[in-house]
């Protein structure tokens, strides 16, 4: 039944093994197919699994044990039940449409057997992350991530800015790595195991020692912020953009910056037993998604504007967890793959409609030039901004915010959620206009899109209007679906009833739409040469990087030159090691003088000797 | 029998024939010195077989004389042979088989 299950992540790892090997033989375009190929598979297999065994418990497969100490084991085991199961269809779906969306879109850059390598690995990663049935080896597909994450953001690795960003990004989200690793230490040295079923059914039947399952959830919750990119570790994600716009795409939507949202998920029982570790989640998401909207408001650069946008989504997610609307976190999940996917692909086609330029100020009036990308990012935008009724963003995200309202701090939370979803209806509708409406500005090229860009980004369009579907809003009498299927896994979210409940919903419904009211004047402005791109602090989010620059950064260069000099330099190099090399050498000298090849001086060392030794025996003896 | 005067010039001739291995520098001259140096030793010995009453002390003066010559027809083949094939006489330039000179101190990093 489930002795397939392998296929999902096996087959995009033996694409990027194939690549990886036969790598010269093979051409270009020939490792992109391979690629493709491999992620088709997956996506059937994904597909197959929905139909045979996605409605049922969970479908596992142990596939050999992977390490063995003593009585304890790891096991290359996969495990997927419902709330994995969502995310193997989004890591899997929408990185094949990634891959598809890829083959003419990279068609024509420099080290493309490279990226397809890294690419499919990253997938593979992430769905050995999410499928893994233990803590060991869902750390594997974590780092798995943060190697291919490091390698295709600095894929353009000979502009060394760009190369840079790659290395922000892996140091970064290896403060988050760290802490993960500590908890899964402290967590087996408690528990003794790491399987999920054992490990989360001890955690949830002991109350006894609070304290050190509050340190374990603060780790697990800063390994989280560093792989999504929350407050504070959220400065690797905007420089992301480094790469090229289909892997932002991949990295935003289909894997790595949702890891953090899933890993919470899966370990919800951790954190339910200290609920204040778990109102912390909602105060970082709240925080984050109030932050990164505003930074997104001041942003010029395309890409950099969308990446913001995505820390702040993945703040709506953080709130529902931390509200405890874990299946809501995840449909918001599955909704922003789909919408932001878009935008970012999208986003790439603008760029390369203008040349490479990433200035929305030099942008204006693309919609003549590309009716069906118009058309397709406005869809995403709809989505992005929530709109009500006709776009998915709405149907997931509104009731995230209202659950919010209900939660402990519920007043706190929600204004700053509404606040964030009249900035998100801003920033969406900012870019969009500034994009393709207007005059026409800046020099564009005609870029004709092939099929294999098309429908990939019709296909998440669709998605992005109409996935909202399957969860209608609860007060309405009508059918839900992803709650009450997901209910058995994580519980259902507790949502307001009654009359406040009407009212919540219609805040949410005005609060977008004013967002986009904004962006129309906003965009007035921006167009004359003034808006929100000329404010410092929204521009630079926040002075985050420069503040982490003065703190961390700057001391931490400092230290390593003083050890360079005082330590390295003077103490080894120069006393350590120098008195060594001086011994060796002026002995070599000391010995070298006797063997200078001249007959005359061996002789005379001959008679010294002789005549020492006959002194020796004569007087001394 | 006074010992003396044969001790004193055995040991005159070994001086002579040290100082000419070790001063003069043609090849001919270092060989004829260690001649003179076997020379003194052979006096010495049959100085000191007469004194032990031994014939060994004359044994060791007829092997001694019988094997220079030998040794001296070999080393005088060497000598003529590194006259015709290196064209030199001086023994400090006989170097052949001497390693490059040491490398003058090489740049330290």
């Amino acid at each position: 039944m489930s002795d397939w299950l392998w296929l999902i992540p096996g087959s995009p790892l033996a694409g990027a093994a194939a690549t990886a090997l036969l790598g010269g033989a093979l051409r270009p375009s020939t490792a992109a197919r391979i690629a493709t190929l491999a992620m088709l598979v997956c996506a059937v297999a994904v597909a197959a699994l929905w139909a045979t065994g996605g409605t049922g418990g969970a479908a596992r497969q142990t596939l050999y044990t992977w390490m063995a100490v003593g009585d304890w084991q790891a096991t290359m085991g996969l495990r997927v039940d419902r709330v994995s199961l969502v995310m193997v269809s989004v890591a899997s779906w929408v990185g094949f449409l990634i891959h598809l969306f890829s083959l003419s879109f990279m068609a024509e850059d420099y080290g493309e057997r490279r990226y397809y390598v890294f690419l499919n690995l990253f997938v593979a990663g992430m769905l050995l992350f999410v499928m893994a049935d233990n803590l060991l080896l869902m750390y594997l597909g974590w780092e798995l991530m943060g190697l291919c994450s490091y390698a295709l953001i600095s894929h353009w690795y000979r502009d060394g800015a760009k190369a840079r960003c790659g290395r922000k990004a892996f140091v970064v989200t290896r403060i988050g790595d760290a802490a993960l690793a500590l908890a899964i230490f402290l967590l087996y040295t408690h528990f003794g195991t790491l399987g999920f079923e054992p490990l989360l059914g001890a955690v949830s039947s002991s109350h006894d020692d609070t304290t050190l399952l509050g340190w374990i959830a603060v780790l697990v919750l800063i390994g989280a912020a560093g792989k999504s990119a929350q407050l504070p570790l959220s400065v690797w994600l905007p420089d992301a953009m480094a790469g090229p716009s289909t892997v932002s795409a991949l990295i935003h939507a289909a894997t790595m910056v949702t890891a953090g949202v899933y890993l919470i998920a899966r370990l919800h029982p951790l954190f339910e037993a200290v609920p204040q570790i778990l109102e912390l989640v909602a105060v970082v998401g709240a925080l984050t998604l109030v932050y990164a909207g505003l930074a997104a408001l001041g942003q010029h650069d395309i890409k950099r504007l969308i990446a913001y946008s995505t820390i702040s989504q993945i703040g709506y997610m953080f709130l529902g967890l931390g509200v405890g609307a874990y299946g809501l976190a995840l449909f918001h999940l599955a909704t922003h793959a789909c919408f932001k996917a878009l935008l970012f692909m999208g986003a790439g086609v603008v760029i390369n409609a203008y040349q490479g330029d990433h200035d929305i100020r030099k942008m204006g009036g693309l919609a003549q030039g590309q009716p069906y990308l118009r058309l397709v990012f406005l869809a995403g935008s709809l989505a992005l901004a929530a709109v009500p009724f006709i776009s998915a963003g709405f149907y997931s995200k509104d009731p995230i915010i209202e659950a919010a309202a209900v939660a402990p701090h519920g007043g706190l939370l929600w204004s700053l959620a509404i606040l964030g979803a009249v900035l998100t209806g801003a920033y969406a509708f900012r870019l969009y206009l500034m994009v393709f409406h207007g005059p026409q500005r800046g020099e564009t090229v005609p870029y004709r899109m092939s099929w294999s860009m098309r429908l990939p980004l019709g296909l998440l369009a669709l998605a992005s209007l109409t996935l909202g579907f399957v969860e209608l809003p609860h007060g309405w009498h009508l059918p839900q679906l992803w709650s009450p299927w997901l209910a058995p896994e994580v519980g259902a979210p507790e949502l307001p009833h009654g009359g406040g409940g009407v009212l919540l919903q219609l805040a949410g419904m005005v609060a977008p739409l004013a967002g986009i009211a904004l962006a129309f004047s906003i965009v007035r402005r921006e167009r004359a040469g003034g808006g929100t791109s000329t404010v410092g602090v929204l521009a630079q989010g926040g002075y985050l990087d420069t503040v982490y620059d003065l703190l961390i950064v700057r001391p931490y260069f400092g230290l390593a030159r003083a050890l360079r000099t005082l330590v390295e330099s003077w103490s080894l190099n120069g006393l350590a090691l120098g008195s060594v090399v001086s011994l060796i050498r002026g002995g070599n000298r000391l010995l070298s003088m006797t063997q200078n090849g001249n007959a005359a001086r061996y002789a005379s060392l001959m008679v010294l000797g002789a005549v020492l030794m006959v002194g020796y025996f004569l007087w001394i003896r | 029998m006074v010992y003396e005067p044969t001790l004193m010039t055995g040991a005159l001739l070994f001086l002579i024939g040290l100082a000419m291995v070790l001063l003069r520098r043609e090849v001919l001259f270092v060989l004829m010195g260690i001649e003179v140096m076997f020379n003194g030793a052979g006096l010495t010995a049959a100085a000191a077989g007469q004194y032990w009453q031994d014939s060994v002390g004359q044994i060791l003066v007829l092997f001694l004389m019988t094997i220079t010559g030998a040794e001296l027809a070999v080393a005088l083949v060497l000598v003529f042979l590194a006259f015709r094939r290196l064209k030199v006489t001086q023994l400090a330039d006989i170097h052949a088989l001497q390693d490059a000179p040491p490398l003058a101190e090489e740049s330290r990093s």
